[in-house]
């Protein structure tokens, strides 16, 4: 009834790079360490690698199986709905978030007169085209726009050193106030967003067409995408300074408008605010396709029946989800992690995980 | 389906047809500078100027005024930015402001926090002067013409990169540096201050475009300089100029130095570069500068004979003196009469020693006051114009 959808390792890759910066790159990650902001990402990228490793180890236990056969496979069809009912709504509700991201950078930043819910309903509707066609398009499509990432990112990199705005003195002392604050926001922020999001892969890592070297694959993309964020991070402490970075609602875009080059290469924000929508656009796409995906397990009907009514709920929901940018900053750094992200992302899977190992040895014992 | 396509395509044409906030270029006129002064009835009084962009193109101009300055009064200038429309009669709008001029008075009583404003606006953006107006009310500085740049805040934009680029009176900073210096715990920030010569009064008018010597001119005064918040006294050009070379920000200057008795050798000083060493000893912060620049000789009123080494040596050795002794200067009296750290030491001492600086970070300003400053300077004469022996060595 429904049908297999295949992702290459190259699709994987870009779809792991672009969901890691999605919003991350827009709100700025790891300032509260400070001037370490820099390092912190850069320990929490091995953190994100072994966080990959274990969701992807989890799928690779039951092939071809995502997460919600998987819970089905440990608690039976009955438990396995409730579950996967929650998750539905997880995912639902983080991809909306995600939404309003992107429309309170496009409405505080770039076009203040134009209301929210017009560039939420717009951005949800074009992914409910995206994922209607399927994981497939979502995948060619990250794969397309991934080189224009790149080269904006280098761009944009470029510009700021020929600027001359980048002072990298500025990232000094490091580890001024030694490991431990670094080591707090590694484990209580970065650990959950954004690795922990990583979670929803565990609805796609089962339609990758080349298994063997898809573990490889995953783990560099967080590497890169790791390294895009550290590199990201330099830049605006250099070139904001940490006090500034702290009171920017997106830094990257604050950094970017900085540069101006020989008066002629100026007023460049178009460039990150596209690494910015790619970014949101997949990792948006994704959460939605992950709770779709649920809901295709639940009720045994293709994902598609549900696409369009999915989709204008996470748009109604990205304007409703909060009041204004404060609750929803707040939200999303106070109570979203401990209430949802904890749960979802670390005890369920790890007690799944946990079942799984018991049942595949007990099988093999009968056997 | 041929309904389905036509009701999309209806759909598609509403969405697409352009956001709320496109504003058609012949609906806005162009901000390019804004003075704010203390009000008389409320908080602030704030002065834009809007420019006439057909005179400032000399194909479509017409004689007209090329600018139009209107001031109103209310409690934020965020509001008043808004309000313009009282007086002028298109959209105003910010994106292009050259030229951010405040008063004396505003910046004595610290009522800077709108510089809130010109941070979080989006519209705005960090590429303008920003200067306090000294002795003359701001909006007098916007008003005052000039024959080559009819505008007052594009000529003031003009000029002040000009100088940056080559003497070095204008400390070159940027609403970004201001703000991070007023939230840095180690640095004080400064501004480049102006003032009109002649009568301000009689500047604001096409006739004075018409005189070979202007009845006013804006002219960059002082360097300004600030102290918590507070605009706190000014230090002469000179001083900008060393304050430049002590925070590694010189491009390029002419130096004039003392070579025998009234007589002076002018050196074109250019790749400066700055370094400085900072770190505290028994609770005193020692600040090493060493300064290392390349120059070339401009003139010479002394008779030695420049093709000898000798003489590069000599030469090398008494501007090396000059820049010491000015630089040295500057600093001491900045430590003295005014205590209040614009060369960011606090924030060296922050970078490179970090433990110490967090001892006296609270008192920073009397650590200021007592550091020991070292400047070292290494000047590299590399060649003298094209002319080797002054005329002078043949006198008669």
């Amino acid at each position: 009834m429904m049908e297999k959808e295949n992702i290459s390792l190259a699709q994987l890759l870009t779809l792991l790079i672009n969901f890691l910066l999605g919003s991350a790159i827009v709100v700025g990650v790891g300032t509260d360490a400070q001037n370490d902001a820099w390092i912190a990402i850069m320990i929490s990228s091995f953190l994100g690698i072994g966080i990959v490793f274990f969701f992807h180890y989890l799928n690779s236990r039951l092939p071809g199986k995502n997460l919600y056969q998987i819970i089905e496979f440990c608690l039976g069809r009955k438990i396995a709905i409730v579950l996967s009912f929650f998750y539905v709504v997880y995912f639902c509700y983080i991809s909306s978030r995600v939404v309003r991201d992107f429309g309170e950078l496009i409405a505080s930043a770039i076009m203040p007169n134009t209301p929210i819910e017009i560039i939420s309903l717009t951005f949800s509707l074009l992914m409910a085209y995206v994922i209607y066609l399927g994981l497939e398009v979502i995948a060619r499509t990250s794969e397309i726009f991934t080189p224009y990432l790149f080269g904006f990112f280098l761009l944009v990199t470029i510009f700021l050193i020929m600027n001359g705005s980048v002072n990298l003195e500025r990232i000094q002392p490091i580890l001024g106030e030694g490991l431990m604050p670094v080591m707090k926001t590694v484990f209580t922020k970065l650990a959950f967003f954004p690795y922990g999001e990583l979670i929803v892969f565990t609805v796609i890592f089962s339609n990758v067409t080349n298994k063997k070297y898809s573990l490889r694959i995953a783990m560099i993309g967080v590497a890169i995408a790791s390294l895009l964020l550290l590199v990201s991070s330099v830049l605006m402490i250099g070139t904001l300074g940490i006090d500034s970075v702290q009171r920017s609602n997106f830094p990257l875009l604050s950094t970017v408008r900085n540069v101006s080059i020989g008066k002629f290469i100026e007023r460049i924000d178009a460039l990150a605010v596209f690494i910015m929508m790619l970014g949101i656009f997949v990792k948006g796409n994704i959460f939605l396709f992950g709770g779709l995906k649920g809901l295709e397990y639940i009720f045994n009907l293709p994902f598609r029946y549900f696409v369009l009514p999915i989709s204008v709920l996470v748009a109604l929901f990205s304007v409703l989800v909060s009041i204004d940018f404060a609750d929803h900053i707040q939200e999303g750094l106070q109570m979203v992690p401990l209430y949802l992200h904890l749960p979802f992302q670390f005890c369920i899977p790890g007690l799944i995980f946990l079942i799984v190992i018991w049942k595949q040895r007990k099988g093999n014992k009968v056997k | 389906m041929n309904k389905l396509f036509l009701i999309c395509t209806l759909l598609l044409s509403v969405l697409l047809s352009g956001c709320w906030d496109q504003r058609e270029l012949s609906d806005v006129s162009v901000a390019i500078g804004m003075a704010v002064d203390k009000g008389e009835k409320e908080k602030y009084r704030l002065s834009v100027e809007g420019i006439n962009a057909t005179e400032l193109n000399s194909k479509t101009a017409g004689g007209f005024t090329p600018s139009v300055v209107f001031t109103i009064e209310g409690d934020t200038i965020a509001e008043l930015a808004q309000k313009m429309n009282v007086g002028a009669s298109k959209h105003v709008i910010y994106s292009h402001m050259r030229t951010f001029v405040m008063s004396e008075e505003i910046a004595r009583e610290g009522l800077i926090s709108f510089l809130d404003y010109l941070e979080r606006n989006r519209e705005i953006r960090d590429d303008f002067n920003i200067l306090i107006s000294r002795g003359v009310s701001p909006d007098d500085i916007l008003k005052v013409t000039y024959p080559l740049q009819k505008s007052s805040s594009l000529k003031l934009h003009t000029q002040l990169q000009s100088m940056v680029d080559v003497w070095g009176g204008d400390p070159n900073v940027r609403l970004n540096d201001v703000i991070q210096a007023l939230t840095s715990p180690g640095k004080q920030p400064v501004m480049a201050a102006v003032s009109v010569r002649g009568n301000p009064k009689k500047g604001g008018s096409l006739d004075n475009l018409k005189m070979v010597t202007p009845n006013a001119m804006v002219v960059l005064d002082s360097l300004a300089i600030f102290k918590n918040y507070k605009l706190i006294g000014y230090v002469s050009l000179d001083d900008t100029r060393n304050y430049l070379w002590a925070e590694d920000k010189l491009s390029r200057t002419a130096l004039s130095v003392p070579c025998g008795k009234d007589k002076f050798l002018a050196a074109q000083i250019y790749n400066s570069k700055t370094r400085k060493k900072a770190k505290m000893v028994r609770g005193i912060p020692v600040i090493n500068i060493s300064i290392n620049s390349e120059a070339y000789i401009d003139a010479v009123q002394c008779s030695d004979d420049l093709t000898q080494v000798k003489t590069y040596e000599k030469y090398q050795k008494l501007a090396e003196e000059e820049i010491k002794r000015k630089v040295s200067a500057t600093i001491k009296k900045v430590q003295q009469k005014y205590g209040s750290d614009i060369f960011g030491f606090g924030e060296d001492v922050y970078h490179q020693d970090y433990r110490n600086f967090k001892k006296v970070q609270n008192n920073w300003d009397k650590s200021f006051k007592e550091a020991i400053v070292h400047v070292y300077v290494k000047v590299q004469l590399r060649r003298s114009g094209i002319r080797t022996k002054s005329m002078l060595s043949n006198k008669k």
